[in-house]
C-alpha cells in the first residue's frame, strides 16, 4: 500500500476542497525495464534489416550444405548451433526475424489505416455510423481470429500462402483492436475545449479531423500497436507451425520453432533459441506497450 | 473465535471508556510526512456523546480512524495510547481488532451510498457480523436482522432484509448501515460525518434516530462532522479540530456560550442561522487549511485568523485550560477576553482583516513549492 | 431482460456473418467452375458427375440464396458430404466438437482456478513484493506464445519426467483427465496471467471502496472480506474477459491440437484446408461461431448473476 494517491486519499479523505493534486503530475521514470526493452528491439530491427549485408549472417538457402556438420550445439561459429541441414541456426533467427518483422508490421499498418479510420470516423461522427462500425468491430473483435485467418488462407491459397494472402489473413487481428482503441480515443477528443472551439471557427470536419484530433488519437494508438505487433508475430508463428505461413526459402520463427520441436529432446537448442528471441522480442513489445499505455492519457471512459 | 473484552479484563471498570493520550498518525507520502492527526488527548466515558468538529482536511476523520485502528498499517506511523476500557489497544494486531471491530466498536460511514455492499442482500450484510461475532445461527440472526432493520425505522423490515441497497434510498441506506453498526451492540459508535451524504431533511431524522439509539442502548459515540450545527443539542463535548490538533475542547454548553479560540468562532459564523434573511451571504473562512506535511510555524491557524498578531506567525500556543473546568484551548489572544478584543481592533484599525486573502496566498505558495518542485 | 434480447440478436448477427464470409469467400475466391473442377478433380470423378456436383453445391442460384439453401440445412445439421473422405460433414464434426469444447473448457477452468487466488494476493498486497513477483510472473506468461509453452510443457512432464503424455489417444475421451492436462494447462498459462491483471486491477479499486472499510469495521475476517466481499463485484471485467478470450482459445486450439496430435477441430480444419475440403471448412467456422455465440451468450446472463443491479434494469 505504499501508492502514494492512496495515502493522499486517507490523508484528504474528509477534504472536497484538499490541497492541490500535485501527484499525478509527478513524471515517472522509464524505469530500466523500459530501455532494456527498447535496446532489445533495436538490436533485433538493426540485425533483420542489415542481415543481407553482415558477413555473419548466412542468407537463406534452399538447398542443404552437405558439407556442414548437422544438429551441433553452439560453438564459437555457430553461435546458436545448427540445425539438421547444417544451417547457421543465427543466420535463420535474424532472417525469420526480417519476415516476422515485415509481417508484423505490415499488419500493424493496416491496422492503422482501416482499424483508425474506422475509430476515427465512428467517434467523431457517431449516431448511427458508430453503432454500425461498433458492431462489426465488436464481431471481429470477439470471434475467433485465428480461425478466420486460417479459413482465409485456406481458401485462398491452400497450403502454400504467399506473403501478401498472410499479411492481409492477419490484418483481422489488428483491425478490430486498434479501430476499438482509436474511437475511445477519438470519442474523449471530440468533446474537448479546442475542438469545439475549432468547430466554433468554422473548421470543416476533415480538418478537425485531421487538424485537431489525429494527433492526439496518435500517441494511444501507437502505444497499443505495439501489442498488435507483439500479437501478430504469435499469430504468425502459427501459422508457421501449422505450415501455413509464407513458403519460400526464408524461414520464420514459428517454423524453426515448429522444426525444432521434433529434436527437442536430443537437440534442445534448435527450438530453444529461435522459442527464446521470440519470447524476449514479445515480452520487450508487450512491456513497451504497457509501460506507454499507462502513461497515455487516454482511457476507455477514463475522462 | 471472537474474544470479547469484558469488564473484567479492564484494569479500572470504573475508568472512562477510552481514553486517547497524545496520539499522533502521520502518513509518509512521497512529499514528506503528512501530520493528519498530531498530538490529540481525549477522554470518553461511558454514555455519552463527543462531537469532533473541523473542516474537510483537518484530520478529524483520520482522528476516528486511527483510534479504531482501521488505517492500512505500511506508510501509516502511530503513536501514542488508546486505552478501550482500561486496556490499551493501541498495540493490537489486526486480528486482535477484529473482535473489538463490531461488539465493542463500530462506525458509521459517512455516504450510505457507498457503504454498503451492492451485490450482497441487506440481510446478510447484517447477519454475517452476528453470526462471527456472537456465534448465532441462521435463524436468530435473521430475526435479529429484521427486528434491528425494525428499530432502526425501516418499513416492512422482513420483506427488505431480501433487498439489494440499490432498491433503497439514500436515507433507509444510512438506517440500514446504521443497524449494521448496531448489531453486535457495540459500546462505542463512531459516525463519520454520517448525514453529510443525506438530504436536509433526512439529516434530521437520522441524527434523531442515533440519539435515540444512543440513549436506549447506553452507548459512547464520537460524532465526527464539519458541521457545528450537527452536534450542537447533541453532543455533550464538543472537539474542535484544525490541521490535526484540538484547538478547542468544552462541554458543549461552555464552548458554544463562551468560546476562546477564533477557529470556533469563524465555524459557529459559517452555520446558516433561521434568523438569516434567506440568499444571506454566509460567511467563509478565508484561505486553506495548510498542508500537514510541510506546517509553518506559529499557530497554525495564524495565516487565515483574524485576530493574529506577529506573535501568533512566531508562537505555537500551547493547549491551555480555561476558566471553567474541562474547557482548553490553544491561542494567544482568545475571543472574549481582553487580549483578544484588543488584537482584532488593532487587526481591525490597520486593515488586516479584509486582507486575510493576501495571507492565505503565502501560506498556497509554501504548500505547492514542495510539490511544485517535484514535477 | 431488454439486454438480454439485444446481445441475442448481436450475436445471431455474429454467426451470420461469419458463415456468410466464409462461405461467400468459398466461391468469390476462385469461382464456381474452379470450385466444382476441384472437387471433381479430388473425388477422381468423371464429368458425368459434373452436373450432380453442380446441383449439389445450387451453382445455378445466385450467392445468397445459394447461402440460404445451405444455412437452412445446417440448422438441420446437414452440411453436406466431405468429397475428400466421402463421409457427412456432421459425423466427422461430432467426435472432434466434443473434445476442442473440452478442451477451451478445461484450459478456462484451469486459468481461473489459478488467476482468481493470484489477482487476490496481489491486490491485497498491492505493490508488495508478493505482487510485483505475480505481475512480473504475468507478464513473462504473456510472453509465451501456447505452441511454445506445449513444446516446453511436453518436454518437462512428457519426455523428461513422463508423467503426463505428450501424444494423445487417436480415440480421445473428453473425460481423460491426465491426457487433457497438458494441453489444456498450455492453453490456460497465458489466460492466467490476462485474467489474473484484471482481477487485480479491479479488487484494488474494489478494496478502496467504503463498504471493504464497513466490512472491515465489522470485525470480519480478511478472507472474508476478500473472497465474500471484495471478489465479486471485482469480477465482472473477469467474466468479460473470459466470454471474449473463448474465441482466442479456440484459435489456439488448432495448433494445440497439432502438437498434441488431439483430433479436435483444429486438426479437421487444418487438414481440411490443406486437402480443399470445402464443406468441412465451411462447417467447422459454422460450429465454432455457434459454440463461440453460446458461450457468450451464457457469459451475458452470467452478468446478471453477479450483480443484483443489471438484473433490475
Amino acid at each position: 500500500m505504499s501508492d502514494p494517491t492512496q495515502l493522499t486519499e486517507i490523508a484528504d479523505s474528509d477534504a472536497e476542497s484538499g490541497a492541490d493534486d500535485n501527484e499525478r503530475s509527478a513524471p515517472k521514470k522509464w524505469g530500466i525495464g523500459f530501455w532494456i526493452a527498447v535496446a532489445w528491439l533495436t538490436l533485433v530491427v538493426a540485425l533483420s534489416a542489415l542481415a543481407p549485408y553482415l558477413p555473419f549472417v548466412d542468407s537463406p538457402s534452399e538447398f542443404p550444405d552437405l558439407a556442414a556438420p548437422s544438429l551441433e550445439g553452439p560453438t564459437a561459429d555457430h553461435w546458436f548451433g545448427v540445425n539438421q541441414n547444417g544451417d547457421d541456426l543465427f543466420s535463420q533467427v535474424v532472417n525469420g526475424a526480417r519476415t516476422s518483422l515485415i509481417i508484423g508490421l505490415s499488419v500493424m499498418t493496416l491496422g492503422f489505416l482501416i482499424g483508425g479510420s474506422l475509430g476515427l470516423i465512428a467517434g467523431f461522427f457517431r449516431g448511427k455510423v458508430d453503432r454500425v462500425i461498433s458492431a462489426v468491430v465488436d464481431i471481429l473483435l470477439a470471434f475467433p481470429a485465428l480461425v478466420l485467418a486460417l479459413a482465409l488462407i485456406g481458401i485462398l491459397s491452400g497450403g502454400d500462402a504467399t506473403l501478401p494472402v498472410v499479411i492481409l489473413a492477419l490484418s483481422l487481428l489488428s483491425v478490430a483492436p486498434l479501430a476499438r482503441i482509436t474511437r475511445a480515443a477519438t470519442l474523449s477528443f471530440a468533446e474537448r475545449e479546442f475542438v469545439t472551439a475549432a468547430r466554433t471557427l468554422g473548421a470543416k470536419n476533415g480538418r478537425i479531423i485531421l487538424r485537431e484530433i489525429l494527433p492526439n488519437v496518435i500517441p494511444p494508438m501507437a502505444a497499443f500497436a505495439l501489442t498488435v505487433i507483439a500479437l501478430v508475430i504469435v499469430a504468425e508463428g502459427a501459422l508457421a507451425f501449422l505450415g501455413l505461413s509464407v513458403s519460400s526459402p526464408a524461414p520464420t520463427w514459428g517454423k524453426l520453432i515448429s522444426e525444432g520441436r521434433a529434436e527437442i529432446e536430443d537437440h534442445g537448442h534448435w527450438a530453444l533459441f529461435p522459442s527464446g528471441v521470440m519470447f524476449l522480442t514479445i515480452l520487450a513489445l508487450n512491456y513497451m506497450g504497457d509501460v506507454l499505455q499507462s502513461r497515455g492519457t487516454v482511457r476507455e471512459g477514463a475522462l | 473465535m471472537a474474544r470479547r473484552i469484558t469488564a473484567t479484563d479492564s484494569a479500572d471498570p470504573g475508568g472512562p471508556l477510552l481514553e486517547v493520550t497524545d496520539l499522533k498518525t502521520h502518513f509518509l507520502t512521497p512529499r514528506g510526512r503528512v501530520r493528519a492527526v498530531d498530538g490529540v488527548s481525549l477522554t470518553l466515558e461511558r454514555g455519552r456523546t463527543l462531537g469532533i468538529v473541523g473542516e474537510s482536511g483537518s484530520g478529524k476523520t483520520v482522528l476516528s480512524r486511527s483510534i479504531m485502528g482501521l488505517l492500512p498499517k505500511s506508510n501509516v506511523e502511530r503513536t501514542g495510547s488508546i486505552k478501550y476500557e482500561g486496556t490499551e489497544i493501541s498495540g493490537y494486531s489486526q486480528s486482535e481488532m477484529q473482535s473489538v471491530w463490531g461488539p465493542e466498536m463500530a462506525m458509521i460511514f459517512q455516504d450510505p451510498m457507498t457503504s454498503l455492499n451492492p451485490v450482497m442482500k441487506i440481510g446478510r450484510q447484517i447477519t454475517e457480523s452476528l453470526r462471527y461475532h456472537l456465534d448465532m445461527d441462521k435463524a436468530e440472526a435473521h430475526e435479529l436482522a429484521v427486528s434491528l432493520l425494525k428499530s432502526v425505522g425501516i418499513p416492512e423490515p422482513a420483506k427488505r432484509v431480501k433487498e439489494y441497497p440499490h432498491q433503497l434510498s439514500g436515507g433507509m441506506r444510512q438506517r440500514v448501515v446504521i443497524a449494521i453498526a448496531l448489531a453486535c451492540g457495540p459500546k462505542l459508535l463512531f459516525g463519520d460525518e454520517p448525514t453529510t451524504a443525506l438530504d436536509v431533511t433526512v439529516q434530521a431524522q437520522i441524527l434523531n434516530l442515533l440519539d435515540a439509539q444512543q440513549r436506549e442502548r447506553f452507548m459512547a459515540m464520537i460524532l465526527v462532522t464539519h458541521d457545528l450545527g450537527v452536534v450542537a443539542g447533541r453532543a455533550h463535548d464538543i472537539a474542535v479540530m484544525y490541521a490535526g490538533k484540538i484547538v478547542e475542547k468544552a462541554s458543549a454548553k461552555t464552548l458554544f456560550s463562551s468560546m476562546r479560540m477564533p477557529y470556533t468562532e469563524a465555524l459557529l459564523e459559517s452555520i446558516p442561522k433561521l434568523e438569516h434573511k434567506s440568499h444571506t451571504r454566509l460567511a467563509s473562512i478565508p484561505g486553506r487549511p495548510p498542508d500537514l506535511a510541510n506546517p509553518p510555524r506559529g499557530c497554525l491557524f495564524a495565516p487565515r485568523c483574524r485576530y493574529a498578531q506577529p506573535q501568533c506567525l512566531e508562537e505555537e500556543p500551547p493547549l491551555v485550560e480555561g476558566d471553567t473546568p474541562d474547557h482548553q484551548y490553544r491561542c494567544h489572544f482568545p475571543v472574549g477576553t481582553p487580549a483578544g478584543d484588543e488584537a482584532l481592533a488593532r487587526n481591525k484599525a490597520e486593515g488586516r482583516t479584509i486582507h486575510a486573502d493576501d495571507v492565505e496566498v503565502d501560506v498556497s505558495v509554501a504548500t505547492s513549492a514542495p510539490a511544485g518542485g517535484a514535477s | 431482460m431488454k439486454f438480454v434480447a439485444v446481445r441475442a440478436v448481436q450475436l445471431v448477427v455474429v454467426l451470420v456473418t461469419a458463415t456468410f464470409f466464409v462461405f461467400s469467400l468459398t466461391f468469390l475466391a476462385d469461382g464456381d467452375d474452379a470450385v466444382v473442377d476441384s472437387i471433381l478433380q479430388i473425388e477422381a470423378g468423371s464429368e458425368t458427375r459434373r452436373a450432380e456436383v453442380e446441383e449439389g453445391l445450387n451453382i445455378d442460384d445466385p450467392l445468397p440464396v445459394r447461402y440460404v439453401k445451405w444455412a437452412g440445412d445446417a440448422v438441420t445439421g446437414d452440411f453436406g458430404r466431405s468429397y475428400v473422405l466421402g463421409r457427412d460433414v456432421s459425423d466427422l464434426l461430432v467426435e472432434p466438437l466434443k473434445r476442442t469444447l473440452a478442451l477451451v473448457v478445461y484450459a478456462q477452468i484451469i486459468a481461473i482456478l489459478l488467476a482468481v487466488p493470484a489477482g487476490i494476493i496481489a491486490a491485497y498486497r498491492a505493490n508488495t513484493w508478493i505482487d510485483r513477483g505475480v505481475s512480473t510472473g504475468a507478464i513473462g506468461l504473456l510472453a509465451v506464445p501456447n505452441y511454445v509453452m506445449a513444446i516446453f510443457l511436453v518436454f518437462l512432464f512428457a519426455s523428461t519426467w513422463k508423467v503426463f503424455p505428450g501424444i494423445v489417444d487417436s480415440d480421445l475421451q473428453i473425460f481423460d483427465f491426465k491426457s487433457y492436462f497438458l494441453p489444456s494447462l498450455s492453453l490456460a498459462l497465458g489466460q492466467v496471467a490476462v485474467y489474473m491483471r484484471l482481477l487485480r486491477t479491479d479488487m484494488i479499486a474494489t478494496l478502496q471502496e467504503d463498504f471493504i472499510g464497513m466490512a472491515k469495521a465489522k470485525g470480519l475476517t480478511t478472507r472474508s472480506i476478500l473472497f465474500r466481499h471484495a471478489l465479486r463485484p471485482s469480477s465482472l471485467s473477469l467474466v468479460t474477459s473470459v466470454g471474449l478470450s473463448t474465441g482466442a482459445l479456440i484459435g489456439g486450439t488448432v495448433i494445440i491440437e497439432q502438437i498434441f496430435a488431439m483430433p479436435g477441430m483444429g486438426t479437421l480444419v487444418v487438414r481440411a484446408i490443406f486437402q480443399d475440403d470445402i464443406f468441412v471448412i465451411q462447417a467447422v467456422v459454422a460450429v465454432i461461431a455457434f459454440a463461440f455465440v453460446l458461450i457468450n451468450f451464457l457469459v451475458d446472463l452470467f452478468y446478471a448473476v453477479l450483480d443484483p443491479r443489471i438484473r433490475s434494469v
